[in-house]
């Protein structure tokens, strides 16, 4: 007892010597600091700004225009065709607000984020059935119909004459110095940057990276609604647009439909990949880029459209994160000269387990399955497979290649339809969803891995763990200081799952970095992120070097055991399996041919059979 | 009467010509399983291209056609060398974005070359028959039947040329298709050729009608795009179904239903479809999600 008292003190002093500030000294990120910097500079800068303060209040609508883009295409992966629609939807908003009421700029932006969002939303419907391209071409078609709508509803748009817009009022006041707007808009634009930031790095932004890199995971393991958070990004991508659109009406002070066409939409799409579509600094860096260009060298306006084309088809090939990716990419090799990047070869340190007092038991589910069947056209894969786990067993899952193991895992998480029967813990469960499943509690590895590219290990860590989070998204957008609390507690926690599998030190490398092994473990890692009742582990030790494999196994079983869970572990490796296994079931060609101890499976003749194929 | 048979040719008009477009898309979808958004803007410069021929070129406009369908096919090809191939590793959204970029491009371009004005652009046949009250014009019925022998050419092409079946086996199975001995390289590059030339037959009939100015394709292509989901994306008679479908409904729309509503109209196609039978109106097939 005391003993481990002493241990969980050092667990402490560990954490205050490894970064362990308190949580609120992580309410300011360096990216505020950035955003304020850049406050200033413009601020101070606003004098020489003056007379070409149209093009840089245009650079700032495109700007919030790219920010959207960067939640949405960037980090989600969903491309639009339809940002021009949103942003009219922006300027025809705040164009009639201004004509007709003495409301001023705040209620424009307000107004015209809300519709923003509707729309946007509305749009994004398709997102719940289909898959990237329909979106696309339904964006496309958004793009290209919505200019015509508004062609047509004159009382909004004013039809093909366009209509003038009223005066800028702040706050009840009329704003008619030179610089108003563009002091406003830059205001607006370092808020909204802001509100993206906290959302790219709260657990929006996380889910949204893992959508992109791993769609299949997102929604199996981490059991985030992707349908829903599609919806959302659509969402706030219009949202964002919207507001650029405010901006960019009082900037030209007479609007069109004429400006809203397909062109722009695409354009909008090729500055944010030509400047970074991964990072709030392409957004404005693009944004700069396409409006500058043409300011800085007069003759190019004309060939705007073949400029920019050529630029992007060269910066898709050659550098496919834009001009920030250009920057980044030099910045890291200067980094890598100086910094030895981490000993990611070395075996990790698989220190003991330390005790500890939040380990809770969560127990091990009762799995029961009942003539389970999966057929792909006319192969049946697996036939009609019954048999039940008791709690807190661990199932060696063995048989020849295309025996369906992968497939049994599949059916049981709803990745593939399969008839018959699953339960779970009593429960029949093979009605629901996949992503209701894993929330039910059942955690699973890859064969193939399905890691997020692109993003470090505590980050996998993370999103298993996102179940665990409550916070409201608005809450996240301004970060509110229960938010601040709940991430710093989760990556605490997250932290010390990488360190119960030796990978600690390596939390903040890039999964695609790590060598084969170490992204196995990360693999692991993110299962048991999700706290499951029933772990599912798929190979998880195939093609390791066998005192690797004996010790990852060894300790996620470990780690399993502690916590009670039942486990089914598919590994070809038989003295592996009989030294871990409660319990051996052999399936071959789908069905299951043996069933008992190591021993018993082992050396039953029809095993034997399927495996020397005689 | 008469009246419901104007709108019917109208929409069969119309529809052979989104249906076109749709197996342009759809011949691309189906072996490269990308979506070609520059398509409507290149068989816009196929019509500018013809255009030149015959005004500039003094060619006479069968000819002048044909020899802007050659281009079309070289600029395809030259498409696929420059924007495809280096990016087939990517993934499949790397190269929609290049074709987007191969469209900002090729808008500039047209504007630089032609001008931004509308040109005029007479149907080279003139005049229009008149059969119990249905007015047809002449240059009509020259775009059904140009519809009609391009659609049998390209059926004929798939089914029964070598090109056809390689191309079928491609769509069928990439990597079980290079497995045989079949080019990868080179049934992309015909296809994308081939797939510019049928938008280009499009955008070169559609001309005299629509006028040759910047975008003048922008709608047809919208229709397209809409036809091929209409047809699930995965056959090409679907998507010529899907076209004729659509010519008739806007059509009747044009006739009935207020102006923006028929504006919106491959909009809400688009959106009513994908929510409620994502698999397209005439695909009976269970296709596997493929995006």
């Amino acid at each position: 007892m005391a003993d481990a008292r002493r241990v969980d003190k050092s667990i402490d002093a560990s954490l205050a010597s490894s970064g362990g500030r308190p949580w609120w000294a992580n309410m300011f990120r360096l990216s505020d600091a950035y955003i304020l910097f850049g406050v200033a500079i413009a601020f101070l800068a606003l004098p020489s700004l003056e007379t070409r303060r149209l093009v840089v209040t245009l650079i700032i609508a495109y700007a919030i225009v790219g920010i959207g883009l960067v939640l949405l295409f960037g980090a989600g992966g969903q491309l639009s065709l339809g940002q021009a629609i949103f942003f009219a939807v922006g300027a025809f908003t705040s164009a009639n607000i201004s004509r007709q009421t003495t409301y001023g700029f705040e209620l424009e932006v307000l107004v015209a984020v809300g519709i923003g969002f509707i729309v946007g939303v509305v749009v994004g419907l398709p997102a719940l059935r289909v898959g990237g391209l329909y979106l696309a071409i339904a964006t496309f078609a958004l793009s290209f119909t919505g200019q015509q709508v508004l062609f047509e509803w004159k009382a909004v748009s004013g039809g093909g004459a366009g209509m003038p817009v009223g005066q800028l009022r702040l706050f009840g006041n009329v704003m008619d110095e030179k610089l108003s707007l563009l002091k406003i808009s830059i205001v607006l634009l370092a808020i909204l940057l802001w509100i993206a930031s906290n959302l790219l790095r709260g657990r929006t932004g996380r889910a949204l990276h893992a959508l992109r890199t791993s769609e299949s995971a997102t929604n199996s393991v981490a059991a985030i609604n992707v349908g829903w958070l599609k919806l959302l990004a659509f969402g706030l991508s219009a949202a964002f647009a919207a507001a650029g659109g405010v901006v960019y009406m009082h900037a030209i002070s007479y609007v069109n439909p004429e400006n809203f066409d397909v062109d722009l939409s695409i354009l909008f799409m090729l500055m944010a990949i030509i400047g970074g579509a991964r990072s709030l600094a392409g957004a404005v860096l693009g944004a700069t880029f396409v409006l500058g260009m043409p300011e800085v060298f007069r003759g190019i306006q004309q060939y705007e459209g073949m400029l920019y084309g050529s630029i992007l088809l060269i910066l898709i090939i050659f550098s496919p994160k834009g001009l920030v990716g250009v920057f980044t990419a030099a910045a890291q090799g200067v980094r890598r000269l100086v910094l030895r990047p981490p000993d990611a070869e070395a075996m990790a340190d698989l220190s003991p387990l330390r005790p500890r007092g939040d380990r809770a038991q969560i127990g091990g589910a009762c799995i029961d399955l009942e003539k389970v069947k999966v057929q792909f056209g006319g192969l049946v894969a697996v036939d009609e497979v019954s048999f039940v786990i008791e709690p807190g067993q661990v199932i060696g899952l063995v048989g020849p290649n295309g025996a369906g193991k992968t497939t049994l895992f599949n059916g049981v998480c709803g990745l593939v339809p399969a008839s018959g029967t699953v339960r779970f813990n009593g429960t029949d469960i093979s009605r629901l969803s996949i992503r209701k499943r894993a929330l039910s509690g059942i955690g699973r590895t890859f064969q193939n891995l399905n890691l997020h590219d692109d993003r470090t290990a505590l980050d996998h860590v993370l999103i298993g763990m996102d179940r665990r989070l409550r916070y409201h998204r608005l809450a996240e957008a301004c970060r509110a200081p229960w938010v601040v609390k709940a991430e710093h507690e989760l990556h605490k926690q997250a932290q010390m799952l990488l360190e119960d599998l030796g990978l600690g030190h390596l939390s903040e490398v890039l999964v695609q970095d790590l060598p084969y092994g170490i992204q196995k473990r990360i693999d692991v890692a993110r299962a048991l992120a999700t706290s499951p009742q029933l772990l599912l582990l798929d190979e998880p030790a195939a093609g390791l070097p066998s005192a690797e494999a004996n010790e990852i196994i060894g300790r996620v079983l470990e780690i399993a055991r502690n916590e009670g869970m039942t486990v089914v572990i598919i590994e070809h490796n038989v003295e592996l399996v009989a030294s871990v296994a409660d319990r051996v079931i052999v399936l071959d060609a789908g069905a299951v041919i043996a069933d008992g101890t190591a021993e018993e499976a082992f050396t039953n003749p029809a095993v034997i059979a399927a495996y020397l194929g005689v | 009467m008469s009246e419901t048979i104007q709108l019917i040719i109208a929409g069969i008009e119309n529809g052979l010509a989104y249906g076109l477009v749709a197996l342009a898309l759809i011949m691309i979808f189906k072996t490269a399983n990308v979506l070609n958004f520059a398509q409507g803007t290149l068989a816009g410069l196929s019509g500018y291209l013809a255009y030149w021929f015959f005004t500039s070129g003094n060619f006479p406009w069968p000819l002048a056609a044909l020899a802007a369908l050659a281009c079309a096919f070289l600029i395809g090809i030259v498409m696929e060398r420059i924007a495809v191939r280096p990016l087939i590793q990517s993934g499949f959204f790397s190269i929609v974005i290049a074709t987007l970029a191969v469209d900002a491009f090729a808008t500039n371009a047209i504007e630089q070359v032609f001008g931004t004005d509308p040109l005029p652009f007479p149907p080279p046949i003139a005049g229009a028959i008149d059969v119990g009250g249905v007015r047809l014009t002449h240059w009509s019925i020259v775009i059904m039947i140009t519809a009609v022998v391009v659609l049998s050419i390209i059926t004929a092409l798939i089914q029964r040329t070598e090109l056809g079946l390689a191309m079928r086996a491609f769509a069928d199975d990439q990597t079980a298709a290079q497995l045989m001995g079949v080019s990868e390289a080179y049934v992309s590059r015909m296809t994308w050729g081939l797939s510019t030339a049928v938008g280009g037959v499009v955008g070169i009939v559609l001309a005299p009608v629509l006028f040759l100015q910047t975008g003048y394709m922008n709608g047809t292509f919208i229709n397209g795009l809409t036809a091929a989901i209409l047809g699930g994306f995965v056959s090409l008679s679907g998507g010529v179904l899907g076209g004729l479908t659509l010519g008739l409904l806007d059509a009747f729309a044009v006739k009935y239903a207020p102006k923006a509503l028929v504006a919106a109209l491959p909009l809400l196609v688009v959106l009513l479809l994908l929510l409620l039978r994502p698999r397209g109106l005439f695909n009976r097939q269970k296709s596997t999600e493929r995006v």
